[in-house]
């Protein structure tokens, strides 16, 4: 019994550690990856139109006026913008800031309209391909409420566009004043400035975040619309890789987004994104023999973020078991792991822990120091408790229902 | 700060200094088999312990493991060694060592170059590389290259960041600083300091999240380094605690010291500064006075000096042979005060013949100097080649008696040379590097496969008798063989000397035994090699 426990341990503790190298080679290999130019957005200038797709839920006044305020700041020829508000036949809340939104915009020089959408909520990709068949324009851009958009933005999308992208993403960080928005705001710098380069340099595809997303209409009408998926955006990149389109990454600028209101919030959104993760690996496996195996692999590496918060927090699990064992005197469970993690596999998990941490640390402090962001390098220390927390989320996302949550970004005392 | 591109001139001079360093090696490797043969010379300097350590890591049969990079010396150096050595060719010749260490003593020359720039820093750079300590330490196993390497590299940043305060800069300062500190404990000093600075610099600027930023990573090294010891060996101060505590135990000297300043030997340390510099030690007041003049250059001053507080233990402590070995880690950093006094006396010079004359004085006097050097490290060879030799001939004879099994030999003894010098894999040397094994081979030899035995002689043995304690808790052959008669009687039953009397083997009176019931006919053949 104990030597079929053991072994299962020690499988189990192999398959962390490879887990872990796969999520550690990204960090190491990021020096190897030059920033890109920002284009020259002058030269993007002609006559391609651009529908600003807007699928609003229940939003706070503040956080409407935030996204249109940088729509409207936008260099790109605002008689080329359509902005297109989709909004639920019930949704009051949102209904009221409509007449301001519809004046602003006016004002700007750019057409608006308001589409009326089902009026039971049912998600955000699904109101989008509601939208669709109303869309005329070349290229459709999505933005979410509390977005602070780059004035450029626009302009560079299209430029990418023309250079032959079906898709551009950009950076979103998700910043705030709490404690929990201090590991939100260092998770998303660790994804959009040390993953996403080295995956799309590598791998030629990443799992695009939806604010900001940008894709060209004909493909669209191609897939079928957006994914109806828990994360469109991250399911888009399937669609495209699928049909052997090109995504283009703007690592040069980034969209600001408000951080979940309180760790609750946080939590649901994790979850749902671990969900909507889930199903995309699921879709790679589904699609493998389109995607040809070795895409089908690639691709799947750029979407084990939950694999690697769970493998985290299993290996911490172990190790706090080994340390409360030896505190406490449970010599099976100290002798359990001893005799589990012996050798060369003792010597990886030390390599990992402490060369992995290291690097981890020393890039993370190098790509955000004389950023403005630099002041939350220090949370980097004790985000491991975060991510222990994240690991659990992202095994409780395997059997929880599919359901779709919106994320609270600003309290209604606000107003 | 971006280290900007290497320019064809540093490329020039990193090859230069390189080729010249490995040619040194090979042609020690082509005269003597092996770079090793330094530790006959006054240059002694644990070259084979060096290459023996990273073996016993994955070469060391069943007992090859981490814990065997050992408490004394920090383990950074070993770790890049380990691949070096699983060639036998490498680890022979000990051209493991010196291929690493040409590659670190070339980059800090070029290093000590790009500190102070432009010609002068061209200069010292040379004149840092064409140095006798510099050529024997590039050509070895020495350990302090790496080291010094990255404390020297971490300077070019820590100078800019002095400069500009910019917080990509200080990462790479202390990045580079912090592996310094897994390499030489004379890192740790400088490392202080630098938390010091950074403490001092951002406070002032009230970027406060700096502190808690690149602070910790600062100490990531040092605390690494303690919980090592912790989980290794029981006691996070092992490294200091250890019966052989190495580098670190000069550090007591040095806080007693500090503590009571007039016993500073002020005299000694010029004498040393004299033996390291040479001429140039008279553009030593220049460089101070150059950075004490730029903005902020107090602090780049402090930092430079916190390279070389071993400096102040001076005196017969590190002096071995009267050579400056242990002060080889903080030599380019006088080098680079020597050369930023070069520009300040320089740049006040008007007349452009005084100045070329003045850089001709110290460029020639510095040269001869070296070439002083350079005949004296020659003799050394030739006076040290004779122990070598006689060292290498009984080693041959215990090699052809052996038949493929165990040797049982204690490192206290020094099995790490024989392992070296006879290119043995440590896996058939059984030694305090294989416990428990060793232990347990140690309590009954001849129930296992050991066919040759090394034991000191009764008078040695009184002498080390505290080393054997304290390592092997009188559960070693040789504490056995000394204090338990039943024990020897039955191992006499087994293994007969192979000589009369004791005869030195790496400078250690020793009588060695082989199994009786050995295939070899067991000859007298140290009778005629007395020394």
């Amino acid at each position: 019994m104990f030597s079929i426990t053991v072994v299962l341990l020690k499988l189990i503790f192999i398959l962390i550690q490879t887990i872990f190298i796969i999520g550690v080679a990204p960090i190491l290999s990021r020096p190897l990856i030059n920033p890109t130019r920002v284009q020259d957005q002058s030269k993007f200038r002609d006559n391609i139109k651009v529908a600003v797709l807007l699928p609003f839920h229940k939003e706070h006044p503040l956080s409407v006026m935030r996204t249109a305020r940088s729509i409207a700041n936008q260099t790109y020829p605002p008689e080329l913008i359509t902005v297109y508000i989709l909004i639920e036949g019930e949704d009051n809340i949102t209904r009221r800031s409509i007449p301001t939104l519809v004046n602003f915009f006016r004002f700007r020089g750019m057409s608006v309209r308001v589409i009326y959408t089902q009026s039971t909520y049912i998600g955000k990709p699904r109101a989008m391909n509601q939208a669709l068949p109303h869309v005329e324009e070349d290229v459709v851009v999505v933005f979410d409420a509390d977005d602070i958009v780059p004035e450029k933005y626009i302009s560079l999308v299209v430029g990418e566009i023309k250079k032959g992208a079906a898709a551009v993403t950009t950076k979103v960080y998700r910043l705030g004043d709490r404690l929990h928005s201090k590991f939100i705001a260092l998770d998303t710098f660790i994804w959009y400035d040390i993953y996403l380069p080295v995956y799309m340099k590598f791998i030629g595809y990443a799992p695009m975040s939806g604010e900001g997303l940008a894709v060209r209409r004909e493909i669209l009408n191609k897939i079928g619309g957006f994914p109806e998926s828990l994360t469109e955006d991250a399911y888009l990149t399937i669609e495209l890789a699928k049909i052997g389109e090109k995504i283009s990454y703007l690592d040069s600028i980034f969209i600001i987004e408000r951080a979940p209101l309180s760790f609750k919030a946080l939590i649901n959104q994790r979850m749902r994104w671990f969900k909507g993760y889930y199903e995309c690996l699921r879709a790679l496996w589904r699609y493998r023999r389109d995607l040809g195996h070795l895409k089908t692999l690639k691709l799947a590496v750029t979407y084990m973020g939950p694999i690697i918060s769970m493998a985290t927090t299993l290996s911490y699990t172990i190790f706090f078991f080994y340390i409360f064992g030896s505190l406490f005197g449970a010599v099976y469970i100290t002798s359990l792991i001893k005799s589990a993690i012996s050798g060369p596999v003792y010597y990886l998990a030390a390599f990992m822990f402490f060369g992995g941490n290291l690097f981890f640390t020393g890039i993370i402090l190098y790509y955000f120091s004389d950023t403005r962001f630099e002041s939350y390098t220090p949370y980097i220390y004790v985000a491991f408790i975060y991510w222990y927390i994240i690991g659990i989320v992202a095994l409780l996302s395997l059997f929880s229902s599919r359901e779709w949550y919106k994320t609270e970004r600003i309290g209604y005392e606000n107003a | 700060m971006k280290m900007r591109k290497v320019l064809f001139k540093e490329k020039f001079l990193f090859m230069l200094f390189f080729a010249l360093y490995l040619s040194v090696a090979l042609w020690l490797v082509a005269e003597y088999q092996t770079t090793v043969i330094l530790e006959f010379t006054k240059f002694a300097h644990d070259n084979s312990a060096h290459l023996y350590i990273p073996a016993t890591v994955i070469e060391n049969g069943k007992t090859s493991k981490f814990a065997n990079f050992g408490t004394v010396w920090l383990f950074l150096y070993h770790l890049a060694l380990v691949p070096l050595v699983t060639s036998g060719y490498l680890y022979r010749t000990g051209l493991a060592g010196s291929i690493l260490n040409s590659i670190f003593v070339a980059a800090t020359a070029v290093l000590v170059y790009k500190i102070v720039q432009d010609k002068y820093g061209l200069i010292v750079g040379i004149l840092f590389g064409i140095n006798i300590y510099s050529v024997v330490h590039a050509s070895s196993s020495y350990m302090i290259p790496m080291g010094q390497f990255l404390a020297v590299f971490s300077s070019f940043y820590v100078y800019y960041y002095i400069k500009r305060g910019s917080g990509r800069i200080l990462t790479k300062a202390v990045f580079l600083l912090m592996f310094s500190t897994l390499a030489r404990y004379e890192a740790w000093p400088m490392m202080f300091v630098l938390v010091g600075l950074i403490i001092y610099n951002e406070l002032k600027r009230g970027r406060n999240w700096r502190i808690s930023s690149h602070v910790p990573l600062a100490f990531f090294g040092i605390t690494g380094w303690i919980v090592y010891n912790w989980a290794i060996f029981g006691n996070p101060l092992e490294f200091i605690t250890h019966p052989s505590p190495g580098a670190s135990g000069y550090y007591f000297i040095i806080i007693s010291k500090i503590v009571k300043p007039w016993t500073i030997d002020f005299i000694e340390i010029v004498r040393i500064l004299l033996k390291m510099l040479g001429p140039l030690i008279l553009l030593l007041p220049f460089g101070i006075w150059g950075y004490l003049k730029e903005k902020n250059g107090w602090q780049f001053l402090l930092f430079l000096f916190s390279s070389s507080v071993l400096i102040l233990a001076e005196g017969p402590h590190l002096l071995i042979n009267d050579h400056l070995l242990y002060y080889y880690f903080s030599f380019p950093f006088f080098f680079i005060l020597a050369g930023n006094g070069l520009k300040l006396l320089i740049k006040n010079i008007n007349r452009r013949n005084v100045e070329i004359a003045v850089i001709l004085f110290f460029v020639l006097s510095y040269s001869m100097y070296q070439v002083s050097g350079f005949f004296e490290f020659h003799d050394e060879l030739i006076r040290g080649s004779h122990s070598y030799y006689h060292n290498k001939y009984i080693s041959d004879e215990i090699v052809r008696k052996w038949d493929g099994g165990y040797i049982l030999y204690s490192s206290i003894l020094g099995s790490y040379y024989f392992s070296v010098i006879e290119g043995i894999k440590p896996k058939y040397i059984m030694d305090e590097y294989d416990s428990p094994l060793y232990e347990r081979i140690s309590s009954s030899p001849w129930h296992y496969n050991v066919s040759i035995v090394v034991v000191p002689d009764r008078e040695t043995y009184k002498k080390l008798r505290g080393y054997f304690v304290k390592l092997c808790h009188k559960t070693c052959y040789v504490q056995l063989y000394y204090e338990n008669e039943s024990w020897r009687a039955e191992f006499l039953n087994y293994y007969k000397p192979i000589s009369n009397s004791s005869v030195k083997l790496y400078n250690v009176p020793v009588i060695i035994y082989i199994r009786s019931d050995s295939s070899e006919h067991v000859t007298q053949f140290f009778e005629s090699t007395k020394i």
